[in-house]
C-alpha cells in the first residue's frame, strides 16, 4: 500500500472514468475515501499507486427518483441519500442509514462505496440485498446490470472485471408490509428482512443475514417455503423457520458462534412473528 | 505538490504531499488552531471542518483531494451572526463544552442549523455523536442545537 | 452557568497544547517499547545511528530515578525486567520524528521469557502486592451458627479513559541547569519532582508549566509525570529542547485504563432469610506497576458494604500485579465495590422475598445505625428522601410491579419476540478529597494576594476539569471581598508562580480548594482593615476535628464530606440482539449547596454517560494490544437515542453556610448498579457482571437454563 509518488486522476464525465480505466485497469477508485486511505501516522494518508477519482463526474453525485427506483450515482454520500431517503425509499433502508458509519463520516462515505468494499460484509449490504438492488457497471464501451447480491455471493468470481467501474446503484420503492434491521453491537452481524403479501397471505419473504467475515446468508428455499402461507404464521411454523435459518447458517460459517446462531434465529423469529400482526 | 484551495474565503496555497491530511495541513501548515488531530481515524470529531459547505473530518481528506475546495473553520465565522446564534444557543442550553471541543461543537451547530432551520431531534441526537468528547453530555448537545437553532428562525424573521 | 461571553471567549481562546511547541533545534523523542509482557531484556541491538540521533537507555538513569506515587513506583526506563508490552525500554531522539520511527522499527531486543499473567483469575497468591482489611462485629460467629449462606461471584471490567488529547510533554534543559517543562497535568508538582529526579537537580529547578487537562477523568493524573521525564531526560542527554507526543493509537496501547475487579461475597443468613453476617473480597488488577495502591484499596474497602448497615463483616481488598498496563487509577475508582454491594443488597433482596425500595430503607446507614467502619454520620442521611425523590420522578413503584408481572408471566423464552423492560433503584455516595489521613500528607495549598491596583489573584496548582468550578471561584472572590469580577485572576498554573495544591482528583478542587479560598477570602478581608494592599495569604488543608480516622483499625470517617445520591435506571432488551437500550436515567443528589446548578448538571449527565458505557459495553482488551484498537470502542453510552435524563438536587435545606461537596463522580457509584438491577428485572438473571453487554447476558441466560 506503499506510494512514493502516486499518480491521480480526477476526471469529469463518465467517458473520461472509463477510458482512465481500460489504460490503468488496476487503479483503484477513490469515492468518499473513507474505506481506502489507510492511516500513515498522523501526519499523512498512504496512497495506492493509481488512483481515480470520482468526484470530478458531476452525474455521479446525482441522486434521481422515479415511481419505481431510486438512482444512486457512486459518489453520492450517505448523508446526501439521508436527506432525500425520509418518507420515499423503504423504512429498512432509512433505518439502516445511521449505522453504516459514524456521523462524522456520512458526507465523505459513499453508498457505493460501501457495497464494493469486498473485505467483508458492510452495513448497507443486506439491507440493499433484501430490497433487491442492483448496481450499474460501466467499461469502455458498454455497460451492465447486476444485482447487489452477486458482490458478496460467495462466488469466487470477482463481481468487476479489470476496467470496470459501478457507477450507479439503483434501489427498488416497493412497498412491504414488514421491514425489519438490526447491526449487532459488536459488529458481528448485519440482519435484514422484507415481507409483503395481500388478504393474509404472504406472498414475498426476504431474510438476509450478513455477518463481519464477509458471509452473506440467505435461505431460498426457507423463503419460497413461507410465499403462499396464511398469515400470521403459528409458534409452531416460525420456530421451524428460525431452526432451519440457524442450521443454514451454522453449515454456511463455521465462524458463527453459538451467540452469533441464536441471535440469528431471534431475529428470523421477531420477524415472522410480526408478519400479519 | 502545490495545493491551492479557499480557507475562511481567503486565496490559500500550500505545498505538500498528495496524502497529507488536510487536519494535519490546516494545523502546521496554515496555523488554524482550532481543530486537532486526535484520532486521526475519523471518529473522535477533534478535527471537523466545513468542506464544500459540509461537515467533515479532516483527518481522512487527502490533500489532493483539497485541491480548489472551499474550506471553512471556526475562525471563519469569527465577527458574524452565525457564530452569535451557536454562542447564544450555547447560552441558554447553559452548555459549556471544554477548551478541547468547544470550536468542533461549535461548528458543528452552526452547519446543522444553516442545513435546517427545524432539525429533527432524533436526527440530531445521532449527529451530536458527530463529537465525541466527555466533557459533555449528547443531550445537553442536543439541547444546545436546538436552541441556536431557535435563534437563527428568530434572526431570520425580523 | 456560561455567558455568552464566556463562550465567545472559549472559542477564541487558543489552548496551548505541548505538541504544537516549536523551537528552533528542537529534538523530537520517540519511546522504544517491550514487545514482551513479561520478560528479562538481554541485549538491545540498535541499527547505526545517524550522527545527530541518540539512543538513551536506563543505564544513562540516575541511580535513584524512579516515578513514585505515594509508596508506588513505576521504572521511568525499564532496566532489566520488562512487565507488559509497551512498557518504555529506551528513547530515540533526534531531530526528524519520522526517521525516528522508522529506526524504531530497525532495533532488535533479545529477550528472555517468562510466563506473564493477563487475568485475576491466573493470577496466584504471589501477585498480590498489598491487601487491606477490617473486621467488624464477629462474622466469624455468624457465619457458624448461619441456617444457610449465599455466595455471590461478579466481576468488573477495564476502561479507556479517552482523554480529549493524547499526552505530550515539552521539556528544555538549559545551560543554566534549569528544566523547563510543559505537559498536561492534573498534577503539576509531581511532574516537578519526578523530572527532577530524572534529570538529578533540584525540585526549585524545574519548571512545570502545566496545561489544562479538560475532562482528563484521572487519566492525566501521574502518567504525564512519565511522559515529561522522558521528554527531560532527552533533553538533557541530547543538549537540545525536546517533544514527546504519543499519537493516539500509540497512547491507547500504553497508558493506564481502569482496573478489573473480581469479588466474591458471602453473606450468613438466618431462618428467615436476613444478613447476620457478610464476608467480602475483592481483588483487583492493578497492572505491572500499582500506583496509589493505598488509597484504592481502602477506598473500596469502604464502599464495600455499600451505603448499608450490617451487624458483622469481613472485608478484604487486595491489589494484584499482573502484565496488564498500569491500570489505575482513574474517575470513580470505588465504582466496582459500590456496584458489588448493591449486587449483594439484591441477593438478599431476593431471599426475604422483599420490595427492594423498602428493604433498602430498613437496611440504608443512619446517624443512629453505622457501616463496617463505624463512620460518623453528621446531621440526618439524606438517603430516604433522595430514594424517595428519585422513586417518585420515574414512577418506580409502578413500573417495578409492572415489569415483574410481566417478566413472570413471559410465555416465551428471552430472546423470542417480546421486549423485556426492567427497572433498577441504587443508592451510592462519593467520598471527598484523599480517604483517611491522607489528605494531611497531600498538599493542600492555596494563595490569594489583594496587589495595589485592587487585582486579586488566585494561586493553585488546582485545575478542576469543570469549567464552572473556575468561574465560581472568581464569582466567589469578587462577592467576599466586593471586587469587580473582572479583577479577580487566575494566576498562570506554572510550578514557579502557583503554590502546590496536590492533585486534582476526588473532587478536591471543590471540596478541597474551595474551602481553602473561603478561608483566604476571609483572612483578606481582616487584614485589609489594618493593612494596606499588597497583602499575600496562604491557606492549607487542615482535617476537620470531626473527621477522626483511626489508621490502625481502619474505622473511622473517612472523609471530611460525603455526597449522596439515589439512581434508578430503565432499561428495554432487545430481544433480538440481547442488547439493553436505555430508555431512562432519574438521579436524585444530596451534595451539599449546589453553587452552580448548570454547571452542575452537565457534570452529572456526562458522568452518567460515561458510567453506563463502563457498565454496558464492551471494552479496550488491555492484554492483548499489540495492535492499535478502533478509538470510540467502549466510550459511547449505551443510548439508541439519549433517554429521559433527570437530574434533582436536594438541597432547598442548606443554607449559605452549607459547604459544597464534589458529585462529579457520583453517578459512578449508583448509576452501573441501578442498569445492572434493571437488566436483572429485565432477563430474570440472578447475578450480573459488568460489563453486562449483550453477549454475558446470553451466557448468563444459557447457564442458567
Amino acid at each position: 500500500m506503499t506510494s512514493g509518488n502516486p499518480r491521480i486522476y480526477i476526471p469529469h464525465t463518465n467517458g473520461e472514468l472509463t477510458q482512465l480505466l481500460r489504460r490503468h485497469p488496476d487503479a483503484r477508485i477513490y469515492a468518499g475515501g473513507t474505506g481506502l486511505l489507510y492511516p500513515d501516522g498522523v501526519r499523512r494518508l498512504t496512497l495506492p499507486p493509481v488512483l481515480i477519482a470520482l468526484y470530478g463526474v458531476e452525474d455521479l453525485r446525482r441522486i434521481a427518483r422515479t415511481d419505481q427506483h431510486l438512482d444512486v450515482g457512486a459518489n453520492a454520500t450517505i448523508r446526501a441519500i439521508s436527506r432525500v431517503a425520509h418518507n420515499v425509499v423503504p423504512q429498512l433502508l432509512t433505518d439502516t442509514l445511521p449505522h453504516i458509519v459514524p456521523p462524522g463520516l456520512r458526507n465523505l462515505a459513499t453508498l457505493v462505496g460501501n457495497v464494493c468494499t469486498l473485505e467483508r460484509v458492510m452495513t448497507s449490504v443486506p439491507t440493499l440485498i433484501a430490497l433487491g438492488a442492483i448496481v450499474e457497471i460501466r467499461r469502455a464501451g458498454g455497460g451492465r446490470w447486476i444485482p447487489v447480491a452477486r458482490f458478496h455471493g460467495g462466488s469466487t468470481e470477482a463481481p468487476l472485471a479489470p476496467g470496470e467501474v459501478v457507477t450507479r446503484l439503483r434501489i427498488p420503492l416497493d412497498r412491504y408490509d414488514v421491514q425489519l434491521f438490526r447491526k449487532t453491537e459488536d459488529t458481528r452481524l448485519t440482519m435484514a428482512a422484507i415481507a409483503s403479501g395481500s388478504k393474509r397471505t404472504i406472498e414475498n419473504v426476504r431474510i438476509v443475514i450478513g455477518s463481519s467475515a464477509a458471509t452473506v446468508l440467505r435461505n431460498r428455499e426457507l423463503e419460497a417455503e413461507l410465499a403462499g402461507r396464511k398469515a400470521p404464521l403459528g409458534r409452531r411454523e416460525i420456530n421451524q423457520a428460525a431452526e432451519r435459518m440457524r442450521f443454514a447458517a451454522r453449515a454456511a460459517d463455521p465462524t458463527f458462534t453459538s451467540f452469533d446462531l441464536y441471535r440469528i434465529a431471534g431475529f428470523v423469529t421477531t420477524f415472522l412473528y410480526r408478519v400479519g400482526r | 505538490m502545490r495545493v491551492r484551495f479557499t480557507l475562511n474565503g481567503k486565496e490559500t496555497h500550500v505545498e505538500c504531499d498528495p496524502g497529507d491530511r488536510l487536519g494535519f495541513v490546516l494545523r502546521e501548515h496554515c496555523n488554524v488552531r482550532s481543530l486537532r488531530l486526535d484520532c486521526a481515524i475519523g471518529r473522535c470529531g477533534s478535527c471537523l471542518v466545513l468542506f464544500e459547505g459540509l461537515i467533515v473530518n479532516s483527518c481522512i481528506v487527502p490533500m489532493f483531494r483539497a485541491v480548489g475546495a472551499d474550506i471553512m473553520t471556526v475562525e471563519g465565522l469569527y465577527g458574524t451572526q452565525s457564530l452569535v446564534d451557536v454562542e447564544r444557543g450555547f447560552e441558554r442550553a447553559s452548555f459549556e463544552p471544554c477548551q478541547y471541543c468547544a470550536c468542533a461543537k461549535a461548528l458543528l451547530t452552526h452547519a446543522i442549523i444553516s442545513e435546517t432551520a427545524e432539525p429533527r431531534r432524533q436526527e440530531l441526537a445521532v449527529q451530536a455523536q458527530t463529537v465525541r468528547c466527555r466533557c459533555t453530555s449528547y443531550r445537553q448537545f442536543v439541547e444546545a442545537i436546538e436552541l441556536a437553532a431557535e435563534h437563527r428562525r428568530a434572526n431570520d424573521e425580523r | 452557568m456560561p455567558t455568552a461571553r464566556h463562550i465567545r471567549g472559549l472559542l477564541r481562546t487558543r489552548q496551548l497544547s505541548p505538541a504544537d511547541i516549536r523551537v528552533d533545534g528542537m529534538s523530537s523523542v520517540v519511546v522504544v517499547r517491550s514487545e514482551k509482557a513479561h520478560a528479562r531484556i538481554i541485549r538491545v541491538h540498535p541499527p547505526e545511528l545517524p550522527p545527530d540521533v541518540r539512543l538513551i537507555d536506563g543505564s544513562m538513569l540516575p541511580a535513584r530515578a524512579t516515578l513514585r506515587v505515594y509508596g508506588d513506583t513505576v521504572p521511568i526506563l525499564a532496566k532489566e525486567t520488562v512487565r507488559y508490552v509497551g512498557e518504555p525500554i529506551a528513547l530515540l531522539v533526534g531531530p526528524d520524528r519520522e526517521q525516528l520511527f522508522a529506526l524504531r522499527d530497525q532495533i532488535s531486543v533479545v529477550y528472555e521469557e517468562y510466563e506473564p499473567t493477563f487475568s485475576l483469575d491466573t493470577a496466584d497468591g504471589s501477585a498480590v502486592v498489598a491487601t487491606i482489611e477490617r473486621v467488624s462485629g464477629n462474622p466469624d460467629e455468624a457465619f457458624e451458627h448461619a441456617t444457610r449462606t449465599l455466595e455471590r461471584d461478579c466481576s468488573t471490567g477495564i476502561q479507556e479513559h479517552f482523554y480529549p488529547e493524547s499526552h505530550s510533554a515539552y521539556a528544555n534543559f538549559r545551560r543554566d541547569g534549569r528544566i523547563e517543562v510543559t505537559c498536561t497535568t492534573q498534577w503539576p508538582y509531581h511532574v516537578r519532582r519526578t523530572v527532577a529526579e530524572t534529570a538529578a537537580v533540584a525540585a526549585a529547578r524545574v519548571k512545570v508549566y502545566a496545561v489544562e487537562p479538560g475532562p482528563a477523568l484521572d487519566g492525566k493524573l501521574w502518567y504525564p509525570s512519565l511522559v515529561a521525564a522522558h521528554a527531560a531526560l532527552a533533553s538533557r542527554q541530547s543538549g537540545r529542547p525536546c517533544l514527546l507526543r504519543l499519537d493516539r493509537s500509540e497512547d491507547l496501547l500504553v497508558t493506564p485504563k481502569r482496573a478489573t475487579t473480581r469479588i466474591r461475597q458471602r453473606a450468613a443468613l438466618d431462618a428467615e432469610g436476613h444478613a447476620k453476617a457478610i464476608d467480602i473480597d475483592i481483588r483487583y488488577d492493578a497492572g505491572a506497576y500499582p500506583v496509589l495502591t493505598d488509597e484504592t484499596l481502602r477506598r473500596l474497602m469502604i464502599a464495600a458494604v455499600g451505603a448499608y448497615r450490617v451487624a458483622a463483616a469481613h472485608v478484604r481488598v487486595s491489589a494484584l500485579r499482573t502484565n496488564t498496563v498500569p491500570t489505575g487509577p482513574m474517575t470513580g475508582i470505588e465504582a466496582p465495590a459500590w456496584f458489588a454491594a448493591e449486587e449483594l443488597a439484591a441477593g438478599l433482596i431476593r431471599e426475604t422475598q422483599s420490595d427492594p425500595v423498602e428493604w433498602k430503607r430498613r437496611h440504608v446507614i443512619t446517624p443512629e445505625a453505622s457501616n463496617h467502619i463505624d463512620e460518623q454520620l453528621s446531621g440526618r442521611s439524606p438517603v430516604l428522601r433522595l430514594m424517595d425523590e428519585a422513586a417518585q420522578a420515574s414512577d418506580f413503584h409502578r413500573k417495578f410491579s409492572a415489569f415483574e408481572l410481566q417478566r413472570k408471566n413471559r410465555t416465551t423464552a428471552l430472546g423470542a419476540v417480546e421486549v423485556a423492560r426492567g427497572v433498577g433503584m441504587a443508592i451510592g455516595s462519593q467520598g471527598m478529597g484523599f480517604s483517611g489521613r491522607t489528605e494531611e500528607q497531600v498538599a493542600g495549598n492555596v494563595q490569594l494576594q489583594l496587589d495595589d491596583e485592587g487585582v486579586v489573584w488566585l494561586y493553585t496548582s488546582s485545575r478542576p476539569a469543570s469549567a464552572g468550578l473556575q468561574s465560581y471561584w472568581k464569582q466567589l472572590i469578587s462577592e467576599r471581598l466586593g471586587i469587580e469580577p473582572d479583577n479577580v485572576r487566575l494566576a498562570s498554573c506554572d510550578t514557579d508562580t502557583v503554590p502546590d495544591s496536590g492533585p486534582t482528583v476526588f473532587s478536591r478542587a471543590l471540596s478541597v480548594h474551595t474551602r481553602l479560598i473561603e478561608q483566604a477570602c476571609n483572612a483578606i478581608l481582616s487584614r485589609r482593615a489594618v493593612q494596606r494592599p499588597p497583602i499575600t495569604v496562604r491557606r492549607s488543608y487542615r482535617r476537620p476535628k470531626r473527621q477522626q480516622w483511626d489508621h490502625e483499625t481502619q474505622s473511622g470517617t473517612p472523609y471530611p464530606g460525603r455526597s449522596w445520591a439515589a439512581a434508578v435506571v430503565e432499561v428495554e432488551v432487545d430481544p433480538m440482539t440481547f442488547e439493553a437500550i436505555v430508555r431512562g436515567v432519574w438521579i436524585a443528589i444530596d451534595a451539599g449547596r449546589i453553587l452552580d446548578p448548570a454547571s452542575a448538571r452537565q457534570t452529572v449527565l456526562s458522568t452518567i454517560n460515561h458510567a453506563l458505557g463502563w457498565a454496558a459495553r464492551r471494552q479496550v482488551p488491555a492484554m492483548h494490544m499489540s495492535r492499535p484498537v478502533e478509538t470510540g470502542v467502549g466510550f459511547d453510552p449505551p443510548f439508541r437515542y439519549e433517554p429521559p435524563l433527570y437530574v434533582g438536587f436536594a438541597d432547598d435545606h442548606h443554607t449559605e453556610k452549607t459547604p459544597a461537596l464534589g458529585l462529579g463522580e457520583l453517578p459512578w457509584f449508583c448509576v452501573p448498579a441501578a442498569y445492572a438491577h434493571a437488566l436483572a428485572q429485565a432477563t430474570g438473571i440472578d447475578s450480573i457482571s459488568l460489563p453486562a453487554g449483550p453477549l454475558p447476558v446470553y451466557e448468563a441466560l444459557e447457564r442458567e437454563r
